[in-house]
């Protein structure tokens, strides 16, 4: 050994020919063995899978490698524990639409599975708006920037908006009428809404400060609210939702997309971690075809097994953190212990500060303001209702699809019974079952209203221009109510002779 | 094979020689670790541990968006309480302020906040790093006037990262719709109306909506979006790492060397500003659109010169907001301009804050011609009676290292800041007319 390692390699014997073939002999041997092995295994997995009634079936295990590489390939599916509650969108039209809002709309209906209408979209500072909004608020900056006109912006929520399809134009007519008016006998009054259906305090505040804050100048703002105010806070405490949050019908379906949750993020992530490491290893499988072999393509199918586990695992991780996510402070707002006449002072405190805020808004502007109390059916005394609106108020407060997927057709004392010794079914009689949503809003009206109108007196005692409107169909008898808030064309008229006649008083106080 | 008897010297001279390495190695360490000391003190940035540690740990701060979250406690970045969620009001906000908004009623209605003086931070990340190490000082210096001297002066940190208005408007507002009402506002602002509106517009998103970077990621779906979910998937991968190293530099004690925190800083602020360069990608990303137009806000103007006009303006109309609802509940209110590095000479930058300083060229931009159009604007204010004070010189002689990114600063200018608003304040509250107490 000694000996060799002293030599050189020119030293060293050079192998001969017989040596050589010897290797190759031997490598032959490994090679063939190795091969010999391989083909005895295959056919081994082969007779197994036969015998066990799985005969090997290259066609399916491509069609398997396949499928996880086009399934696994894809994004992280939707959260699909949402569930669709059935109700059917509303197909409001417009015709400044654009066919990319259409589109966007359409978009928008889908990701919401239907919940919300189809142009309802998350807002940083509103909760949710409707898309519709953004073209028309531009139309009204640039309108109110021109040096003619007077340019009324009316905030609130559905009965606003409505007031200002069915009651602007009586309203032109009766502050044109006026001597004094700023606007002038005959120059133009335009009436902008800024009002959105299902909007409470603090949504008209921040509209408001929003509209200004994007440039629009307006000569008097008018807000019409109340009742969506005190309904809605009852509503969500009864879905879990903070009073003061945004409607829960409609902010839990739009904010709940857990993705924008870090927590929730992280897990995604992860499952398109695996997903990923899922569809990398069937493109590699079958690029290699191991599909042609029984033993290689039952350890690549095996394998693909245990990392589609894995991602499944990842999903089930997901889904809780969804489910944890959707239990979270996102959609429910700060945790509400209180009881419904808590609500309803929250509600109310809310709805006075919402008022403050407008007026001084409004005030460091030097814009004249407004604060209109709107009336409601089952506010008692407001209105001496009629046999239709009886029948119509106490169901249709949300429609019945709505009234329906609230909670069914529970008897109303069942909801507020042990808070409201009347009971909420007492109200009036009503002919028809209240659904659980309807009561609420009954109840919201009987005994939010008396406090809405003392927190006015205060306002009012402030020096915030108020119009207590919730009387003005007091002696009224024919049918006005649609449902339980909102009226129809004539009583958006006389609506706008009350709110005319105030804002006028006000328009003088300012000019003097 | 060496004879028995001669085993025990030859070990014993091993366990020497490897005895004399560990000397010497440990001795060199020692003798590099003092020379760095001595090198740092002499070039007069004396080795300072804390400021260390401080540094490592704002930068696990930064490392979820790449701005801070709410300030205390700063180590705890993965509590659930500090995630971010969709806001009905504000767009964004953490998890944690939303629960303990019920805890701030509650004391708002207690007996204690008739007596105590309240006063509310507002703004961005910086109002609320300042809440957390300026406070103290500010209420020092408002301890030396006799009516505050025997007061007790409650701050509340409602500063939230990348805030700007109309957010701070609509905070107050929220807080006063619940019922809490404070003694004072102080509102702190400035780089983020500037800065986070020029990216806004650069990522196709309306200038006023919250920064993009948060709601687009939030208010639209990412998950649906593969390209993006990946370039999402990286970037928080690049920051996990971060955060790891970071993590490792205070579990280890390396913070506490001078010699090994040199090294580990330097790898530190390389990776941080890889998770940045990550960051931007997927800014980029939620700016093809590939998100919900809707979610992009109303169609606006993208010239920068229309974009500054509409921030500058907005930060006007938010501020004219927040003193008419301070006047209306008789709140003391005081505005302060934040200093911030990149507004031109605001302060002479260190070649740390240069280092670290550097940041994505719309918040360059946005500082540097933003700045001055706010300075010239805080003209309006002073004339209606609001009571403003420019902070943004404030760091203008300073030599020392106060920045550790391109808009926050450290505990020491947090103290000079609180210092400085002392005087300021007293004077608004002087000139309340109808302070919430008298009512």
């Amino acid at each position: 050994m000694s000996e060799e390692v002293g030599q050189t390699s020119a030293e060293r014997p050079r192998p001969t020919a017989v040596g050589r073939r010897g290797k190759l002999f031997t490598l032959a041997l490994a090679l063939g063995s190795i091969a010999a092995l391989a083909f005895v295994l295959e056919i081994g997995a082969r007779i197994r899978a036969r015998l066990a009634g799985t005969p090997w079936d290259s066609a399916a295990a491509r069609r398997e490698l396949t499928i996880a590489l086009a399934s696994f390939d894809a994004g992280v599916p939707d959260d699909s524990t949402r569930e669709a509650a059935g109700q059917p969108p509303e197909t409001a039209g417009d015709a400044r639409e654009t066919s990319a809002d259409a589109r966007e709309a359409e978009g928008n209906e889908r990701a919401t599975g239907g919940l919300v209408d189809a142009h309802q979209a998350l807002h940083p500072y509103l909760g949710f708006d409707d898309l519709r909004m953004h073209e028309r608020l531009r139309a009204a900056i640039e309108a109110s920037r021109s040096p003619d006109g007077f340019d009324v912006l009316v905030e609130g929520g559905s009965v606003a908006a409505d007031f200002v399809g069915a009651g602007s134009e009586r309203l032109i007519e009766l502050l044109r009428a006026a001597p004094g008016f700023p606007g002038g006998a005959s120059g133009p009054v335009r009436v902008w809404c800024e009002a959105r259906a299902e909007f409470k305090q603090p949504q008209q505040a921040n509209a408001l400060a929003c509209a200004l804050a994007a440039g629009l100048e307006p000569e008097l703002v008018i807000t019409i609210d109340g009742f969506d105010d005190v309904a809605i806070a009852l509503s969500n405490v009864a879905a879990g939702t903070h009073p003061l949050y945004p409607s829960a019908a409609r902010w839990n379906v739009l904010a709940g997309n857990p993705t924008g949750d870090v927590r929730t993020l992280d897990r995604s992530i992860e499952l398109r971690r695996r997903r990923a490491r899922v569809a990398a290893f069937a493109e590699r499988a079958l690029a290699r075809h191991v599909e042609l072999s029984a033993l290689a393509g039952s350890l690549a199918l095996g394998k693909l097994r245990e990392l589609r586990a894995e991602a499944d695992a990842a999903r089930a991780e997901l889904d809780a953190a969804f489910k944890a996510f959707r239990e979270g402070a996102a959609e429910r707002g700060p945790q509400f212990t209180g009881s419904t006449d808590d609500a309803l002072r929250c509600a109310i405190e809310a709805w006075s500060e919402g008022a403050i805020s407008m007026w001084s808004l409004c005030r460091a502007r030097g814009i004249p303001y407004l604060h209109v109390l709107q009336p409601t059916l089952h506010d008692e005394g407001a209105k001496p209702p009629s046999e239709d609106e009886l029948a119509l108020g106490a169901s249709a407060a949300l429609g019945p699809d709505e009234a329906r997927d609230a909670g069914g057709a529970r008897d109303a004392r069942g909801a507020l019974g042990a808070e409201d010794p009347r009971g909420a079914g007492d109200v009036r009689g009503p002919r028809v079952a209240l659904g659980a949503e309807d009561a609420l809003r009954v109840d919201a009206a009987r005994r939010g209203y008396p406090a809405l109108r003392a927190k006015a007196t205060e306002l009012a005692g402030r020096g915030l221009p108020f119009c207590d409107a919730s009387r003005v169909f007091a002696d009224v008898r024919e049918t006005l109510y649609r449902d339980a808030s909102r009226f129809d064309d004539a009583g958006h008229r006389l609506l706008a002779e009350t709110i005319a006649r105030r804002a006028l008083e006000e328009l003088a106080a300012r000019a003097r | 094979m060496a004879p028995p008897d001669q085993a025990p010297p030859r070990r014993a001279r091993l366990w020497k020689k490897l005895a004399l390495v560990v000397g010497s190695l440990a001795i060199a360490l020692l003798l590099a670790e003092g020379g760095t000391r001595a090198f740092l003190a002499i070039r007069g940035k004396a080795f300072d541990a804390e400021a260390t540690r401080l540094d490592v740990l704002n930068t696990i701060s930064t490392l979820n968006d790449n701005v801070p979250r709410w300030n205390a406690p700063r180590e705890e970045t993965n509590d659930p309480k500090q995630a971010e969620v969709l806001h009905p009001y504000f767009g964004i906000d953490a998890a944690g302020y939303i629960e303990d908004l019920a805890n701030v009623v509650t004391y708002f209605q207690s007996e204690a906040a008739t007596r105590n003086y309240d006063i509310a931070i507002l703004g961005g990340s910086v109002a609320a790093i300042f809440a957390a190490e300026g406070a103290e000082s500010f209420i020092e210096e408002l301890r030396k006037d006799p009516r505050f001297a025997k007061s007790i002066v409650r701050y509340w940190s409602l500063g939230r990262g990348a805030y700007k208005q109309p957010q701070q408007t609509i905070v107050l507002h929220t807080m006063l719709s619940l019922g809490i009402e404070f003694d004072a506002v102080l509102l702190l602002d400035g780089f983020n109306e500037v800065a986070i509106t020029r990216q806004n517009a650069t990522m196709g998103e309306f200038p006023l909506y919250p920064t993009a970077t948060k709601w687009l990621a939030r208010a639209s779906n990412p998950a649906a979006d593969r390209e993006l979910l990946d370039a999402m998937m990286t970037l928080r991968a690049r920051q996990l790492g971060v955060t790891r190293q970071a993590r490792r530099i205070l579990d280890w004690g390396i913070w506490r060397s001078a010699l090994a925190s040199l090294f580990a800083l330097k790898s530190l602020t390389r990776a941080r500003g890889d998770a940045m360069a990550h960051f931007q990608r997927v800014s980029d990303r939620l700016a093809k659109g590939t998100v919900s137009p809707t979610a992009a806000g109303p169609r606006f103007d993208p010239d920068p010169a229309a974009v500054m006009r509409s921030s500058v303006k907005a930060w006007v109309m938010g501020s004219r907001a927040i003193s008419a609802l301070c006047r209306e509940h008789g709140m003391t209110f005081l505005h302060v301009l934040q200093p911030t590095l990149h507004d031109t000479g605001s302060k002479p930058r260190t070649p740390q804050e240069i280092e670290k300083g550097a940041s994505i060229p719309s918040w360059e931009e946005g500082a540097r011609l933003g700045y001055p159009e706010l300075r010239a604007a805080s003209a309006q204010l002073i004339e209606r009676g609001i009571a403003f004070y420019d902070a943004s010189r404030l760091f203008a002689e300073v030599e020392e290292t106060l920045y550790y990114d391109s808009c926050h600063f450290n505990a020491l200018g947090n103290q000079m800041l609180g210092r400085a608003l002392g005087r300021p304040f007293l004077d608004a509250a002087a000139a309340n007319p109808n302070p919430r107490a008298d009512r």
